[in-house]
C-alpha cells in the first residue's frame, strides 16, 4: 500500500517536471523560466503565499472528501458537483440571511456541508439501493449540480453576501480566511476517524476487503450511503468556504475543477489525510503559480491544467487497474 | 532448466477468467477458427472430447464464475492437458476434491504418466504421495531435505521429515456431554448461494458435538455454510443459542484483510464489542493483547501483532482465522475446510484446537472434502447430496464405503 | 526510495529554476505594459473576450504597447489575475465582463495608483474607467430591420438570461419593431443560460413554430444553437449578436448587432499609452461606433435596397437624438414611435 502510494507521488512529480517542461517548450518558453515564474508566482510574496493557501484550502476540503470515499472503496468522482451543491446552498441562503457573524457563519457552513452531503448521499443511495456504479452516478450528478445551480440562480451569480457573513481573514487584505484552519483541523479529525475509531475501521474494511467486511457484520450498503454523504459534506463545506470566504457570493464558475483536481490530490497524498494536506499545498502552488507563470513568463495557464489532467489520468488509471 | 515440450501448471489458486465460459477458458488463445470467427461448435466438441478422454466431466458452456471450486480445477487441468504438456506441475490438486474424485483424478494422472508425461505434484496429503507417486522430495524452509522412493518410505516417515521431528498427537476427545438443548437448530432450511443450494435441511448440533458434512463439492456445502453464517437469506427456521465463530471457505477473500496487521484482523466481527472499544475509539491495547493471545495459542509466525497479514504463509493466515473464530468459547463454530491447503503441522494444530473447542462445549459444524479429517474429528457425519441429507452416521458407525457411495448419489 | 530520489531531483531542479529564472527575468524596455483579464469564457469564445483581445492586439501594433492576457478558470481567479497585473506595474488593466465588477472594485481600492478599465459594468472608483454600450441603440436597428423583413408579422427575441443587461437588448429590439409597424408581434423567451447551445436551438424552434420568422438571439454561445436551427428551416432567419456572426450561416443570419468591444479597448488603451488617467464612465452608442449592424454581406437581396436605406435613416435619427431607444421594459412601455424618418 505505502510502497505503491509513494510511487504514486513520484509519478506525479515526474509528470509535473517532464510533462511541464515539454508543454513549456512547445509553448516556446524555457522550462527554467517557466518553473521559476511558477514558483515566484506561488510563493514570491506574502500576498502570493496567501493566495496559494486559498487555493490549497479550496482543494483540501474536496480532497479530504475524496480520501474518505476512496478509503471505503468508493470511487467518488463527484466532488465537483458536491462542492457546487454546497456552495449553492450557502450562496442562496447567504443572500437572504442577515445576522451576526457568530450565527451566520456557522449556519452557512453547516448549510453548505448539508448541501454537499445530500448530493453525495444521492449517489450513495443509488449504490446502496440499486447497486448503481458510483462512478457513473457521481459523474452524472456533477452535471446535474451545475445545471441545477444555473436554473436556481437564474443568472451567473447570486447577490453578494452581507459582510457579517464573510469568513474572517487570517491575513488582512488577503482572501485567506479561517477556512484554512478549519480544513487543517478536519484533516486531523479525518485521520483520527480513519485510524482510531470503530466507524473508520469498518469503513476501511469495507474498502479493503468487502466480502470479509460483510462477513464481519458490516452493512456494506449502509456504509456506502453514509460514506458518500460524509464525503459530499466535505466537498460541500469547501464550496461554502469559497462562497463565504473567497467570492462572498455564489458564482456558477466558482470552481476551476477543484473537485476533479482533488482526486489527484487524494491519490498523491496516499489517501492519508495529513499527506493529502501536503499534496493540497503542492497543487495549490501549481494552481496559483499558474497565474504568475502566465503573467511573468507568458506560459498559458492551460499548461498547468494539462499537467493536472495527466496526473489524474495516470494515477486513477493505475488505481483502476489494481482493482 | 530444460524441458522437451511445453510445461503445464495447475495452480492451487486458479488462474481462470471468471467471466468466460468453460470452453473459452480451456481453449483461450487456441480457439478453432472458421475464417475470422471462432468455430464455437468445434470448440465445444473439442472440449467435450478432451473431457471424456481424461474422465473429467464439465459443461463446456457453463460460466466459470458460477462453478464450484472442484469443477474450476477440472477446467484448469483441462486447459493444461489440451496443450499436451511434456511436464505437468500440479499445486495441491486434491485439496478441493471428494474422495471418489481423488481416485479418478489420480487414475487420469497416472494414465498421463504412462503415456510419457512427467508429473510433479505439490501436496500436503502424504497418503496420496505414498499411493500414487513413484518418488518424493520433502522440502522445508525452501530446501530439499529428503528424497526417496515412495516404495521405501511411509506416511509417518514423510511427516517426520517435513516437520523435522515428531508430529504432535491430536488432542484427546472428552466424553460427549449430554446437553438438554441443542446449540444450533435448523428446520426445513432452504437457501441458494452462487455455487449451489440446499433444500429443506434439518439439523441439530448439541453443545460439545462436531457434526461433519461429507459430500462432493457443489452439493450444497456453500449454501449451508453461508446460510448458517447469516450471509445469504434463507427459508425455514434457524435457531442459534449464543455466539457464533466462523472459519470461512476462502480465508483470503472472506476472512481477512490482507493489507492489515494481525492485530487489526483479529478484531473483525468484534469491532463493536464493548471489550474492544472505548467510546468511539478502538481500544488498540485490547486488540494487540487479543492478537498476542492468538499468536501464542496457535504459534503464529511471525509472532508480532503488528505484522502485515499479507506476509504470512497460508497456514499462519489460517491460524489467525481459526484463532479468531474459536476465541471466547463460541456456542457454535462453523468450520469450512479449516485445513485446506496448509501444511501438516498447522493442520494438526488447527484440528487439535477444534477438538479442544468441542471439549469446552462448542457445537461445531465441520465441512470437509477429506474423509480422513471427518473421521478424525466428527462425532456425527451428515452426507450431503444435491442439497439434501443423503444419510447420517454416528461415530461408532462410520463406514467409508457407505459414506462414499452416498456422496456419489447411491443408496 | 524512488519517491525520495525523485524528490531530491526535483528539489534541485526547482532551486536552479529559482536562481536562474530570478536573474533571467527582464521586460522589454520603454514600452507601456497593458494587460487584460478574461472572464471564464476565455479566449476563443468567438465573441466578447476575442473581441476585446482584438482591440488589445490593435493597440499593440498601433500604439506600440506591450500586451499581456490572463485567462480565468473560475470566478476565484479574477482577483488574483487582476492583482498580479497590478503588482507587475501594468499601466492599464482591463477587466473584461460585468462578472468582474466586485473583484475589480476590491483590487482598484488596494492599488489606488494603477489604472483599470472594465467593460459592460460600472465601477465607481477614481482609477477605473467604466465602458458600457448602448445595446438598445443597435437592438433598435435590429428590431426595425426585422419588422421590415418579416413575412409573418411576427418576430422574436431570444435572450440568454433575464438580467438588466439583456433587457436593454430586448427593449431596444421591441421598440425598433414598433417604429416600423406597431402591429408586428414580438415573442420573448430567455434560455436561462449563455452556453446551453442545445436549449438555444430548441427554443428557437419553438419560436419559429409559434409563427416568428426572425429570431434575435442575444444569448452568447447559446445563440449558436439558434443559428443551427435557422439553417434547417426555409424562410427563417436569425440576427446574431456581439461579434459579426453573418458568416456562420451565410444568408440565414440576417445581420449581427455587433458590440465593438475591440474599438472600446483600443480607445482606452491608446489613452493609457498616451498617459491619460481614467475619465470615469464612457458610454458607447451608435454615434461612437460602439454598437451597430453589419454590412448585410450575404443578405442584401433578401432585405432589399429600400429597406437598407430606411435602416440607415433610422440610424441617423438615433445619432441625431431624434429617436431615443428605451433601455428598460418600463421605458419601452412609454416609448412612442417617431414619425417615419
Amino acid at each position: 500500500m505505502s510502497a505503491t502510494a509513494s510511487r504514486d507521488a513520484a509519478i506525479a512529480l515526474a509528470i509535473v517536471v517532464v510533462f511541464g517542461s515539454v508543454a513549456m517548450l512547445v509553448a516556446g518558453v524555457s522550462p527554467l523560466d517557466g518553473f521559476a515564474a511558477l514558483l515566484i508566482g506561488a510563493l514570491g510574496s506574502s500576498q502570493e503565499i496567501a493566495e496559494t493557501l486559498v487555493a490549497t484550502t479550496s482543494l483540501l476540503f474536496p480532497a479530504l472528501g475524496v480520501t474518505l470515499a476512496f478509503r471505503a472503496g468508493l470511487f467518488n468522482i463527484g466532488a465537483e458537483g458536491q462542492l457546487i451543491a454546497g456552495g449553492l446552498v450557502a450562496g442562496l441562503l447567504g443572500e437572504r440571511l442577515a445576522g451576526p457573524a457568530i450565527v451566520a457563519i456557522p449556519l452557512l457552513l453547516a448549510a453548505g456541508a448539508l448541501g454537499g452531503g445530500v448530493w453525495g448521499a444521492l449517489a450513495g443511495l443509488l449504490r446502496a439501493r440499486f447497486a448503481a456504479n458510483e462512478v457513473i452516478a457521481t459523474l452524472m450528478l456533477n452535471i446535474i449540480a451545475a445545471l441545477l445551480a444555473g436554473y436556481l440562480i437564474g443568472g451567473h451569480e447570486t447577490t453578494p453576501l452581507p459582510p457579517s457573513s464573510w469568513l474572517p481573514a487570517l491575513i488582512p487584505d488577503t482572501r485567506l480566511t479561517i477556512a484554512l484552519l478549519l480544513a487543517l483541523a478536519l484533516a486531523f479529525v479525518l485521520r483520527w476517524v480513519l485510524r482510531a475509531t470503530v466507524i473508520g475501521y469498518e469503513l476501511r474494511a469495507a474498502g479493503d476487503a468487502p466480502e470479509t467486511a460483510r462477513r464481519a457484520g458490516i452493512d456494506l450498503a449502509k456504509t456506502a450511503f453514509w460514506t458518500m454523504a460524509a464525503s459530499g459534506a466535505f466537498a460541500g463545506l469547501g464550496g461554502a468556504t469559497i462562497v463565504t470566504g473567497v467570492l462572498h457570493r455564489f458564482n456558477l464558475a466558482l470552481s476551476p475543477g477543484y473537485g476533479f483536481i482533488a482526486i489527484a490530490v487524494a491519490l498523491v497524498g496516499e489517501l492519508d489525510p495529513l499527506l493529502v494536506t501536503v499534496a493540497a499545498f503542492v497543487f495549490g502552488i501549481l494552481q496559483n503559480g499558474a497565474i504568475g507563470m502566465q503573467a511573468a513568463a507568458n506560459v498559458p495557464r492551460d499548461v498547468v491544467t494539462a499537467i493536472e489532467g495527466a496526473i489524474i489520468l495516470v494515477l486513477s488509471g493505475r488505481r483502476a487497474f489494481k482493482r | 532448466m530444460e524441458s522437451r515440450g511445453p510445461v503445464g501448471l495447475v495452480h492451487q489458486h486458479f488462474e481462470l477468467v471468471d467471466r468466460l465460459t468453460v470452453w473459452e477458458n480451456v481453449l483461450l488463445g487456441r480457439e478453432p477458427r472458421r475464417g475470422w470467427r471462432i468455430d464455437v461448435a468445434a470448440a465445444r466438441a473439442q472440449v467435450n472430447e478432451l473431457a471424456a478422454r481424461h474422465g473429467l466431466a464439465v459443461d463446456p458452456d457453463a460460466l466459470v464464475e458460477t462453478l464450484p471450486i472442484g469443477i474450476k480445477q477440472r477446467v484448469e487441468l483441462l486447459r493444461e492437458l489440451e496443450r499436451e504438456p511434456a511436464i505437468l506441475l500440479l499445486d495441491e490438486p486434491t485439496a478441493v476434491l471428494a474422495p471418489s474424485e481423488i481416485a479418478s483424478f489420480f487414475a487420469t494422472i497416472v494414465a498421463l504418466a504412462r503415456r510419457g508425461t512427467a508429473i510433479m505434484v505439490v501436496t500436503h496429503k502424504l497418503a496420496e504421495v505414498i499411493a500414487y507417486a513413484s518418488t518424493v522430495s520433502v522440502m522445508r524452509a525452501g530446501k530439499i531435505v529428503a528424497q526417496m522412493q515412495t516404495a521405501q518410505t511411509s506416511v509417518q516417515a514423510l511427516a517426520q521429515a517435513m516437520v523435522g521431528g515428531e508430529l504432535p498427537p491430536l488432542a484427546q476427545r472428552a466424553a460427549t456431554p449430554n446437553a438438554a438443548e441443542p446449540a444450533l437448530r435448523a428446520r426445513r432450511l432452504s437457501a441458494r448461494s452462487e455455487a449451489d443450494a440446499i433444500e429443506e435441511f434439518d439439523l441439530e448440533i448439541a453443545p460439545g458435538e462436531i457434526v461433519g458434512i461429507a459430500g462432493v463439492e457443489g452439493n450444497g456445502q456453500t449454501a449451508l455454510a453461508d446460510a448458517l453464517a447469516g450471509t445469504i437469506p434463507h427459508d425455514g427456521t434457524l435457531e442459534l443459542r449464543g455466539s457464533r465463530g466462523t472459519i470461512p471457505q476462502d480465508r483470503q477473500r472472506e476472512g481477512l484483510v490482507l493489507d492489515w496487521t494481525i492485530a487489526e484482523n483479529v478484531l473483525l466481527g468484534r469491532q463493536r464489542s464493548p471489550a474492544f472499544h472505548k467510546g468511539p475509539q478502538i481500544d488498540r491495547g485490547a486488540s494487540v493483547a487479543f492478537a498476542q493471545e492468538i499468536i501464542e495459542q496457535f504459534d503464529v509466525r511471525p509472532p508480532r501483532p503488528q505484522a502485515p497479514m499479507r506476509g504470512l504463509s497460508g497456514g499462519n493466515q489460517q491460524k489467525v482465522v481459526v484463532g479468531r473464530a474459536l476465541a471466547g468459547e463460541p456456542a457454535f463454530v462453523l468450520a469450512y475446510q479449516p485445513t485446506r491447503g496448509i501444511d501438516v503441522g498447522a493442520a494438526a494444530l488447527v484440528q487439535s484446537r477444534l477438538i479442544e473447542a468441542r471439549n469446552a462445549g462448542s457445537a461445531i459444524l465441520l465441512v470437509s472434502f477429506e474423509l480422513d479429517e471427518l473421521f478424525a474429528l466428527a462425532d456425527r457425519i451428515v452426507v450431503l447430496f444435491r442439497g439434501r441429507i443423503a444419510g447420517t452416521f454416528a461415530r461408532e458407525g462410520f463406514d467409508r464405503g457407505r459414506i462414499g457411495a452416498l456422496m456419489a448419489g447411491g443408496s | 526510495m524512488i519517491a525520495r530520489a525523485a524528490f531530491c531531483l526535483t528539489s534541485a531542479l526547482v532551486a536552479c529554476c529559482v536562481v536562474l529564472g530570478g536573474c533571467g527575468r527582464s521586460t522589454s524596455q520603454g514600452k507601456v505594459k497593458v494587460g487584460m483579464v478574461t472572464d471564464v469564457g476565455g479566449l476563443g469564445d468567438r465573441s466578447f473576450n476575442d473581441s476585446a483581445y482584438a482591440g488589445l492586439v490593435a493597440c499593440k501594433s498601433r500604439a506600440r504597447a506591450q500586451i499581456q492576457v490572463l485567462q480565468s478558470k473560475s470566478a476565484a481567479d479574477y482577483q488574483p489575475n487582476l492583482t498580479v497585473l497590478a503588482t507587475e506595474r501594468f499601466a492599464e488593466i482591463f477587466a473584461i465582463g460585468f462578472l468582474m465588477n466586485k473583484d475589480l472594485s476590491e483590487v482598484a481600492r488596494r492599488f489606488g495608483d494603477r489604472s483599470f478599465a472594465i467593460v459592460d459594468a460600472v465601477v465607481d472608483a477614481p482609477n477605473v474607467e467604466s465602458v458600457t454600450f448602448k445595446e438598445e441603440d443597435g437592438s433598435f436597428l435590429a428590431g426595425a430591420l426585422a419588422a421590415l423583413v418579416t413575412k409573418t408579422k411576427s418576430v422574436a427575441f431570444l435572450g440568454g438570461m433575464d438580467i438588466p443587461l439583456l433587457r436593454k437588448f430586448e427593449a431596444g429590439f421591441a421598440a425598433g419593431t414598433r417604429e416600423i409597424d406597431p402591429t408586428t408581434k414580438v415573442l420573448v423567451k430567455y434560455v436561462g443560460s449563455f452556453d446551453d447551445v442545445a436549449a438555444g436551438k430548441e427554443l428557437t424552434g419553438v419560436l419559429y413554430d409559434q409563427g416568428a420568422d426572425i429570431v434575435y438571439a442575444a444569448a452568447g454561445k447559446a445563440g449558436l444553437g439558434a443559428i443551427e436551427e435557422a439553417k434547417q428551416r426555409a424562410g427563417r432567419y436569425v440576427i446574431g449578436v456581439d461579434s459579426n456572426q453573418d458568416g456562420l450561416a451565410p444568408g440565414k443570419v440576417l445581420t449581427s448587432m455587433v458590440k465593438r468591444v475591440d474599438n472600446a479597448v483600443l480607445r482606452v488603451c491608446r489613452d493609457a499609452v498616451a498617459g491619460k488617467r481614467p475619465s470615469g464612465h464612457i458610454v458607447l452608442g451608435l454615434a461612437q461606433d460602439g454598437v451597430g449592424l453589419t454590412d448585410f454581406r450575404y443578405t442584401k437581396i433578401a432585405i432589399g435596397e429600400a429597406n437598407i436605406a430606411r435602416i440607415a435613416r433610422i440610424r441617423n435619427a438615433i445619432v441625431d437624438g431624434k429617436i431615443v431607444p428605451p433601455s428598460t421594459r418600463e421605458e419601452l412601455e412609454r416609448f412612442k414611435p417617431v414619425p417615419a424618418p
